[in-house]
C-alpha cells in the first residue's frame, strides 16, 4: 500500500488481503462526476459488526481528491470539508436525530463503530487493518450525503452526494465472475465453503457484497463477512418448509437489468405474513421484491431520504399517505443478505402510499438505524414472465400499493369526459341562442259544450327554413276541471299529419295537510323535425261533462332545441366516467379499510 | 389515444347533437316507425 502525503507517496507496504467480492470496480477504473473525470487510486474495504463496504479513493481532473464509497450497490461520492465547525456533541447523536451547521441540517442514519479490514493502492492516510473510528453517517432534506468520522487523534467531515452506478460513467471495470461474459473466473469456484454446524457446502452468490447466508441443508445462518465463517444462528426450522415461488439463485430481467434472487425472507406481523425476495446485480447492487397475497412490489432502498413522519410525507414532489404501522418480525430465511440477519428480527415499519407506490420507513431498535425504500406495485403475470414462470398464484383481495383500476381508467378517460362536458354545453348554449322562436299561428277559441263544430281547421302557415322544431302551446285558466285539446299538424300539400295533445287541468282544494292544488294551464307540445312547407293546425277540444265553457288560447310558434339532447347525450357519454369515479371511490374504500388510518393518514378513531 | 371508443362517442355525440339542434330533432322519439296521414277528421295509421 501507498500513502499519498500531498504529492510525495510514502510505501508502508503490503497490508492484508482483500476479502473477494463482486465489486465491478477496480484501480484504475475511471468515471465522470459532475462534469469532472476521475481515476480510482485506492481502496479500503471498512466494516462494522454488521457488514463492510469499499470506500475508494480518487483523483479528479481538477486536482481535487474525494471518495467514493460503495456499498451494497450504493455510492456515494464525498469531499473533506476541514473548514466544517462540528460540535464535540456531533458524535454522541443518535439515529434519527439532526445536526445543524448553519445552512445544513443533517439528519443522522446510523452512528456505528467501523475498521479497516484492508486496503490496496495509493491513499491519504495510514489504515493498518484492525484500525477503529467512529462513523456518523447522516442525509439531508435534498438527498445530500454526509459522513463523519472520528477517533481519539482527529474528527473529519465529508459530503457529498448519493449517486447511481449509471451516473458515474464508469469505465475500464472489473469483469465480474458469473455476470461478466468476458469474465475470466468460473463462478461458485472459489466461493464455496462448509456450513459451520453440519458442514455442508454453501455457495455464495454475492460474494463480498453479503454478510450472512442460509445453510440450506441445516437452516442455521452464518457470518460470512469473514474468510472465517461462524455461526449466527442455529435452526430448529426446516429449510424446506419455506416455500419460495421464486427459487435462489433463479435469475430475472426486472426494469431492463438482470437479478438473481439471492436470499428470501418470511415476515409477519400480528395480523399477516408476507414474503421478501432479495435480487442481486453485480453493478446496480440490491433491489426487493415483495410478496403478499399474490401481490407483488419492487422495492428499492432510498438511503438519501432522511428522517421523517406525519400523516403524510413527501418525496420529490409526490405526497405518500400514512396506511399502516407495525412490527414486522423475521420468522424464516433463506439464501445471503447484506447484513447479519436473525430470526426474530424486529424491524417498526411504517408504509406510506401514493399507489401504485409504496414508500416504507423502517426502524431497527438494535442497529439504531433507520432504512427507507420505495416500492412500485408490479403485476404478477409481469413477475412470472421476468423469472420465466408459466404463472404466478394471482392477487386476492385489495392491496395497499395496488392500483386502483377504476382510477386508471378514470384517468385515461377524464380529459376526454372534461372536454366533451365543456363542448357539449357550449353546443347547445349557442344552438339554443342561434335557434329562436318564430310565431306562426295564433288564435283564442272557447269551448261550448253545446257547441257542434267538433274540429277547428286554422288558416295556412308556412315553415321555412328547413325541418325544424315547432312547438303547439295550450292556456286555459281552468278550474277544478280539465280540457283536452287534440292537435294535429297537416302539412297542405301531402296531407301528412301529425297529431297529438294538450292536456290542461287545474285542481285545488284542502285536506289535513293544507291546500294543495294540481295546475297544467300551460302547456307545450313539441314536434321535432318538420319539414319546410304549407301547413294548418287541426283543433279538436274535449273537457269535463261538468264544464260547460271555457276560453283558451293555442299558439304556434317554430325554431328553438330540444334541452332533452343535451340531457340525454349528457347521460349517454358521461354514464362511463361516472361509473369509473363510482368504482375508483368503492375500490378506494376496500384499500382504506384494511388500514389504521383515514385516508388522509390520521390514526382512526 | 387511449380510449378510442370513448373519445370517438364523445366526438360522434357533440356531432349529433349539433345536427340535431339544427334540425330540430329530438334524439330520443325522433326515429318512429309510424307515419299518419289526415282524413279531414282526425288521423289514422298509414
Amino acid at each position: 500500500m501507498v500513502v499519498r502525503k500531498d504529492m510525495n507517496l510514502e510505501t508502508l507496504g503490503v497490508m492484508a488481503e482483500l476479502p473477494p467480492d463482486l465489486s465491478p470496480l477496480q484501480l484504475g477504473t475511471r468515471g465522470e462526476w459532475n462534469g469532472k473525470g476521475f481515476e480510482l487510486l485506492g481502496r479500503l474495504r471498512v466494516e462494522w459488526d454488521e457488514g463492510s463496504w469499499n470506500e475508494w479513493y480518487a483523483h479528479f481532473s481538477d486536482g481535487s481528491c474525494g471518495w467514493v464509497a460503495e456499498s451494497q450497490g450504493f455510492y456515494m461520492v464525498s469531499f473533506e470539508d476541514k473548514n466544517a465547525r462540528i460540535p464535540s456533541s456531533a458524535t454522541s447523536l443518535g439515529a434519527g436525530e439532526y445536526l445543524d451547521l448553519g445552512r445544513d441540517r443533517w439528519n443522522v442514519v446510523d452512528n456505528k463503530s467501523v475498521r479497516c479490514r484492508a486496503g490496496e493502492g495509493e491513499l491519504p492516510f495510514a489504515a493498518p487493518p484492525g484500525s477503529e473510528r467512529q462513523s456518523v453517517d447522516f442525509t439531508s432534506i435534498d438527498g445530500s450525503f454526509a459522513s463523519l468520522e472520528y477517533s481519539d487523534n482527529e474528527t473529519s467531515f465529508y459530503d457529498g452526494s448519493y449517486a447511481k452506478f449509471k451516473d458515474l460513467h464508469f469505465t475500464n471495470l472489473r469483469p465480474v465472475p458469473g455476470w461478466s461474459t468476458d469474465a475470466p473466473q468460473i463462478r461458485h469456484q472459489t466461493n464455496a465453503l462448509n456450513c459451520p454446524n453440519c458442514g455442508a457446502v454453501v455457495n455464495l452468490r454475492a460474494q463480498g457484497q453479503t454478510m450472512s447466508a442460509v445453510c440450506g441443508s441445516c437452516g442455521s445462518i452464518i457470518d460470512t463477512s469473514n474468510p472465517v465463517w461462524t455461526l449466527v444462528q442455529t435452526s430448529e426450522q426446516k429449510v424446506a418448509d419455506l416455500y419460495p415461488l421464486l427459487e435462489i439463485g433463479s435469475r430475472g430481467k426486472l426494469q431492463d437489468v438482470d437479478y438473481e434472487v439471492i436470499g428470501f425472507v418470511k415476515r409477519s406481523d400480528s395480523e399477516s405474513t408476507w414474503h421478501e425476495y432479495l435480487l442481486f446485480n453485480p453493478w446496480h447492487g440490491f433491489e426487493w421484491l415483495v410478496c403478499y397475497s399474490g401481490h407483488w412490489s419492487f422495492v428499492h432502498r432510498h438511503p438519501e431520504i432522511s428522517d421523517r413522519s406525519g400523516a403524510a410525507v413527501e418525496i420529490k414532489g409526490r405526497k405518500y399517505v400514512r396506511y399502516a404501522e407495525y412490527t414486522a418480525v423475521v420468522t424464516g430465511v433463506l439464501g445471503e443478505f447484506y447484513w447479519k440477519v436473525k430470526r426474530g428480527e424486529e424491524a417498526m415499519t411504517t408504509d406510506y402510499i401514493n399507489p401504485p407506490r409504496v414508500l416504507s420507513k423502517e426502524y431497527y431498535r438494535e442497529l439504531n438505524e433507520f432504512t427507507w425504500s420505495l416500492g412500485k406495485y408490479v403485476d404478477s403475470k409481469e413477475t412470472a414472465a421476468a423469472f420465466g414462470k408459466k404463472a404466478l398464484p394471482p392477487p386476492t383481495g385489495p392491496y395497499l400499493n395496488e392500483p386502483n383500476p377504476y382510477a386508471e381508467r378514470w384517468r385515461g378517460v377524464k380529459t376526454v369526459a372534461l372536454l366533451f362536458l365543456v363542448i357539449f354545453t357550449v353546443i347547445q348554449l349557442v344552438s339554443s341562442a342561434f335557434s329562436r322562436h318564430h310565431p306562426l299561428y295564433k288564435t283564442d277559441l272557447v269551448y261550448s259544450k253545446d257547441d257542434p263544430v267538433k274540429i277547428i281547421s286554422s288558416p295556412k302557415f308556412k315553415i321555412e327554413g328547413g325541418p325544424q322544431l315547432v312547438d303547439i302551446r295550450g292556456t286555459s285558466n281552468l278550474s277544478n276541471s280539465w280540457l283536452s285539446i287534440g292537435v294535429e299538424l297537416v302539412n297542405a300539400q301531402t296531407n301528412e299529419a301529425i297529431p297529438d295533445s294538450i292536456e290542461l287541468e287545474y285542481y285545488s282544494g284542502s285536506d289535513e295537510d293544507g291546500r294543495w292544488s294540481e295546475v297544467s294551464n300551460n302547456v307545450v307540445v313539441s314536434i321535432p323535425g318538420v319539414k319546410t312547407g304549407e301547413y294548418y293546425l287541426n283543433i279538436e277540444p274535449s273537457a269535463d261533462p261538468a264544464l260547460r265553457m271555457q276560453a283558451y288560447r293555442i299558439e304556434v310558434t317554430s325554431g328553438g332545441v330540444f334541452w332533452s339532447n343535451y340531457f340525454f347525450g349528457l347521460f349517454v357519454v358521461m354514464i362511463y366516467p361516472i361509473y369509473l369515479l363510482f368504482r375508483a371511490g368503492a375500490f378506494e374504500s376496500r384499500r382504506w379499510a384494511e388500514s389504521d388510518f383515514s385516508m388522509t393518514g390520521v390514526r382512526s378513531s | 389515444m387511449r380510449h378510442p371508443i370513448y373519445t370517438a362517442l364523445a366526438m360522434l355525440s357533440c356531432v349529433y347533437l349539433g345536427y340535431a339542434n339544427q334540425h330540430g330533432w329530438r334524439m330520443i322519439s325522433q326515429v318512429s316507425p309510424f307515419r299518419w296521414v289526415s282524413n279531414g277528421h282526425g288521423a289514422y295509421h298509414k
